[in-house]
């Protein structure tokens, strides 16, 4: 039993992490006033991109920066067309999925059928043997921790510096950040390509380190999870952090199910996050502002 | 004695397509002087503003900063000179915090906690009460308005510009307003106040410019210039204030329109206030006044009048007799009641409907738009120009979004569609809410039109002066409770505005009889 609840909750931070990634870079983006639907294709550019990388260079970690990249320039394209040739937000962010996956699995032909590099643990042994805490506390490597670290940075960033003020105030009211002198197109791109990254990274992890493999349609649907965590967390990076646990538990359940002898279709599990997030609006959609999306989200702007 | 201009324009023009915001403007601004700036909507003004502050880029004119010609090609920039601006839509964040607010008005080297000690102390010199740990979107209009100026003040402005500061406020908050801005104009700031409110401008102003269709037409001294000399000039053309003698003459009918009988309403959420026990009655070609400050339970009224709530708490509506309260606003329309809310942009109209949209919305029972759920597009056409045509409202054309008219004239098209279906009676919420002069004479003129053929009228407003000259009988809303309806003859603004302040009905009829 004890051994079943350790590796549970070891699979539930790691089945997390790439939720954590895209659903934190997300709130930097939709904070910023951008509804970047692109998540999916975003991470499936990511993974397909940091495997490649790692898989010819040997090595992780340039697998992982390729990961970033691949998200970003994905993200600069749909940045190009949102911001300066202002086509519609929710258009350009679906287009980008299904770009995502289809140049992902042009991409990918190549590499189907390798696996991938191992990825050490950051800590050293001794406190990895420590009994069921060095299992569950140390036995991860960086990416994790690093994920784990990301909304409270985030959090900090967006509430705590001038930055994250310009961030959130051009998400508010583009028009009034204009007149206060904010590059509006700019502070979004940067948001945007954030977003992108981080989703990049999101992909990464998932064929350099989880799986560690491409094949197509890796992601399978963990971008549109993310996008639904962005709403369920009220935009409020720690608490995608929860939400991300949570629904990445939900995963490992379904997984699980049979093993745990639970009568539950699959299906359920499956539609779990997004009745979840339904039913978080729905009890919270009268509270207050705070649980409401960002005033100018999906909103073109232009300067006169 | 040294130039002590601050910033001088000279022949500054800007163009939208084939109209000229502005055309040619020459103006200085001087340190310690309040200039204003009047003018009807749409005169240009705003533009005018923006080009000072950089959101707009002139197309031709030159802009001197303390005598020295500069280029003004961002607000930040602007800001950097020494430009404060307060504009007339209010440029807050409503999801941040008063101080957050004020931050990002600042240079970068500013860090949060200093702010909340210099917005402490800048609202205590001036009496502008902020807390800078609040959220903006809780706070009301008034308060907006302080952060706003502080953030302005917090970066020292030589040049405070004011865009229709007054037109959000209680005349309470707007003496307070005027209060500060001579304060800071006796400490060396220059203020470019820019307003239609013509009293205001003469009470307070040391010079002033007038400008019409984008031009200047006039520069006067408001104390030494008489009031309707420059309520001329701002419109062109000759104009007469209004008088109660000259208006208010004609009978009013037997029957009764509306009663409305011992209303409450509970706290709604969207309202602030609750309904008491509201008592009226309004007859066939009276004006009724209700008169009272913003947020005192007008909107809930206005919503119970128009059917968009129902009445659930008791008490009884009745139109001609017949109860309605529990009718929607579909059906009171169709049954002759006519209703202008005071939200012109979205709720009376829709920004992004061209006129003939919005003509054929809430026109359902105009005879001839409809043949079974099928519109009938000529018609509707027809419908549209009809009313642009009959009540002046000045527009490129029907098919332009009601977005591209200014306030003015999308207030005459909205109370030209409720007039067209020939109503028996009209709930007009402050129609003439933030317009200049011209175009709220005209929007009086059809209502006492409307009267005169015998129909009810419900007016709505803030503006005392309005009621004044225009209504029958006026009572006053404070708090949700309705005072006693008074004879407009013989009841005295000063008796009105203590009702206004809540004051016991008693002891307000005691001073009455003093």
């Amino acid at each position: 039993m004890e051994e079943i609840l350790i590796s549970g909750l070891v699979t539930i931070v790691t089945a997390s992490c790439p939720l954590i990634f895209a659903g934190v870079g997300e709130v930097v983006t939709e904070r910023s006033g951008v509804l970047n639907l692109g998540v999916e294709g975003m991470m499936a550019m990511g993974a397909v991109g940091g495997f490649a990388v790692a898989h010819i260079s040997g090595s992780a970690d340039l697998g992982l920066l390729a990961s970033i990249v691949c998200g970003m320039l994905l993200s600069l394209l749909f940045g190009f067309f949102t911001q300066y040739l202002l086509i519609n937000q929710v258009v350009s962010g679906l287009s980008l999925t299904i770009f995502g996956l289809g140049l992902s699995a042009l991409i990918g032909r190549d590499f189907v059928g390798f696996s991938g590099l191992g990825f050490p643990s950051l800590f050293p042994d001794f406190l990895r043997d420590i009994p069921v805490l060095g299992r569950v506390l140390f036995d991860y490597n960086y990416v994790v921790y690093l994920s784990l670290l990301s909304p409270f940075l985030v959090s900090w960033f967006l509430f705590k510096t001038r930055a994250g003020i310009v961030v959130r105030a051009t998400g508010d009211n583009a028009e009034a950040a204009h007149s206060l002198g904010i590059r509006v197109v700019k502070v979004r791109m940067l948001s945007i390509m954030f977003g992108g990254g981080m989703a990049g990274l999101g992909g990464g992890y998932l064929s350099v380190i989880y799986t560690p493999l491409w094949v197509e349609n890796m992601v399978a649907g963990r971008g549109w999870v993310a996008l639904a965590l962005v709403v369920f967390a009220a935009w409020r990076p720690i608490l995608v952090l929860w939400g991300a646990l949570l629904f990445g538990g939900i995963a490992i359940i379904q997984l699980n199910v049979q093993a745990f002898g639970l009568g539950i279709q699959a299906q359920y599990m499956t539609m779990f996050p997004y009745l979840a997030t339904v039913l978080v609006l729905v009890v919270m959609s009268k509270r207050s502002i705070f649980q409401k999306s960002p005033r100018s989200l999906g909103r073109l702007f232009f300067a006169d | 004695m040294m130039d002590s201009t601050v910033l001088s324009l000279r022949g500054l023009s800007k163009s939208y397509g084939a109209k000229r915001a502005c055309w040619k403007v020459d103006m200085d601004l001087k340190k310690g002087c309040i200039h204003g700036l009047l003018g009807e909507n749409g005169a240009g003004k705003s533009t005018l503003v923006k080009m000072m502050g950089g959101v707009v880029r002139p197309d031709e004119g030159e802009i001197a900063w303390e005598g020295e010609s500069v280029k003004i090609r961002s607000p930040l920039e602007g800001r950097r000179l020494g430009i404060g601006m307060v504009f007339q839509h209010f440029s807050l964040f409503d999801a941040l915090t008063v101080s957050e607010n004020v931050v990002l008005g600042l240079p970068p080297d500013w860090h949060e906690g200093e702010v909340d000690e210099e917005i402490k102390r800048v609202s205590e010199i001036y009496g502008l009460e902020v807390d800078p740990k609040k959220d903006v979107y809780s706070l009301t209009v008034g308060e907006r308005q302080r952060v706003e100026i502080v953030r302005c003040l917090l970066q020292n402005p030589k040049l405070l510009i004011m865009d229709e500061p007054t037109s959000v406020l209680t005349p309470q908050e707007a003496d307070r307003l005027i209060e500060v801005l001579v304060r800071l104009a006796g400490e060396g700031c220059g203020i470019l106040y820019i307003s239609h409110r013509l009293a205001e401008v003469e009470e307070m102003c040391d010079e002033a410019t007038i400008m019409r269709h984008g031009e200047v037409v006039a520069r006067v001294v408001p104390k030494e210039e008489k009031a309707v000399l420059m309520a001329s000039k701002m419109m062109g053309g000759s104009y007469e204030k209004r008088t109660r003698e000259g208006l208010v003459k004609w009978d009013v009918g037997s029957d009764v329109v509306l009663s409305m009988e011992g209303v409450n309403c509970d706290l709604r959420p969207e309202y602030g206030v609750r309904l008491r026990d509201v008592h009226m009655e309004v007859r066939s070609g009276e004006i009724v006044g209700i008169a009272g400050l913003a947020g005192n339970g007008q909107d809930l009224l206005g919503s119970v009048l128009s059917g968009e709530v129902l009445l659930e708490e008791g008490g009884l509506i009745k139109f001609f007799g017949e109860e309605v309260g529990g009718i929607g606003v579909v059906g009171r329309r169709r049954m002759g009641m006519g209703y202008i809310p005071e939200d012109r942009q979205g709720h009376s109209a829709l920004l992004n409907f061209d006129l003939v949209g919005n003509g054929v919305l809430g026109s359902d029972s105009y005879e001839g738009l409809w043949r079974g759920s099928w519109l009938q597009k000529d018609k509707a056409r027809d419908f549209a120009e009809g009313i642009v045509k009959e009540y002046d409202v000045r527009c490129p054309g029907v098919d332009h979004q009601a977005s591209s008219l200014s306030g003015g004239n999308l207030q005459k098209f909205v109370m030209g569609r409720v007039l067209k279906q020939r109503p028996k009676l009209v709930i007009a919420m402050q129609p003439t809410w933030g317009l200049d002069v011209g175009a709220a004479s005209l929007i009086h003129g059809y209502l006492i039109d409307l009267a005169r053929e015998g129909c009810g009228i419900i007016l709505v407003s803030q503006e005392l002066d309005e009621l004044m000259t225009l209504t029958h009988r006026l009572g006053v809303l404070s708090e949700g409770c309705m005072s006693k309806f008074y004879p407009t003859g013989e009841i005295k603004e000063e008796e009105v505005g203590l009702l206004m302040g809540g004051l016991d009905k008693d002891f307000a009829e005691e001073v009455k009889l003093c």
